[in-house]
């Protein structure tokens, strides 16, 4: 089994969260991480004032992980998905429907917190590492 | 094709295995290659010391990018 973190159980692992930790160490090799995801962690770690042993400590995080990319079968689940929940009035940011559409279509667990606005999700797995 | 020379580090000086053979004051840039358990032990609770003023930076950064407002948890006590 795959899983794909969602940027709130990646804050909690380098918080120091003990059941995510726990987990990160249990499932290693088969742990993933969405391009987009990367994307808003590494805005904080690029601006001037965030100390530079914060991003090597987060590339050493990076050797554990895999980063998946955001293609075009990924669009297109993102797209389908945001759709639907349109039409129900819901409504998911475009960061959330590309996580979602890489779990979806990858076919990976999604790791966030069970009160995360992706909990629900026809089609998508989600797992709470944070519980104890 | 890289060249890896492994070493040590010892603060901001990392001490070479072996002599690279690069003259004196060569600038080198260092790619950083952790074994998966060195990896582990360097990146677990890696951001548990961040202050309040990055505490905030990050959520405040995180909350625009996600139009919802995001929480850093705590580290645990342990």
């Amino acid at each position: 089994m795959s899983f794909l973190l969602n940027r709130d159980m990646v804050v909690a692992y380098l918080r120091n969260v003990a059941p995510v930790v726990g987990r990160v160490a249990q499932h290693r090799g088969s742990l993933f991480l969405s391009a987009v995801t990367l994307m808003g962690l590494e805005l904080w770690l690029l601006q001037v004032s965030t100390p530079v042993r914060h991003a090597v400590r987060f590339q050493a995080m990076l050797q554990l992980f895999s980063v998946a990319s955001i293609d075009e079968p990924v669009a297109h689940r993102a797209a389908s998905i945001g759709s639907k929940l349109r039409a129900q009035g819901r409504r998911l940011t475009t960061v959330e429907l590309l996580v979602a559409g890489t779990a979806i279509e990858r076919g990976w667990s999604l790791v966030t917190r069970s009160g995360s606005p992706l909990a629900g999700l026809p089609g998508l797995t989600v797992v709470d590492w944070s519980a104890p | 094709m890289p060249i890896i020379i492994k070493g040590v580090v010892n603060g901001k000086t990392i001490m070479l295995d072996d002599d690279p053979g690069l003259p004196q004051g060569f600038r080198a840039t260092l790619h950083l290659i952790l074994e998966p358990e060195k990896a582990l032990q360097l990146s677990a609770g890696a951001w548990a010391d961040m202050t309040p003023k990055q505490i905030a930076e990050f959520e405040e950064l995180m909350t625009e990018l996600d139009g919802r407002p995001f929480q850093v948890p705590g580290p645990d006590p342990s």
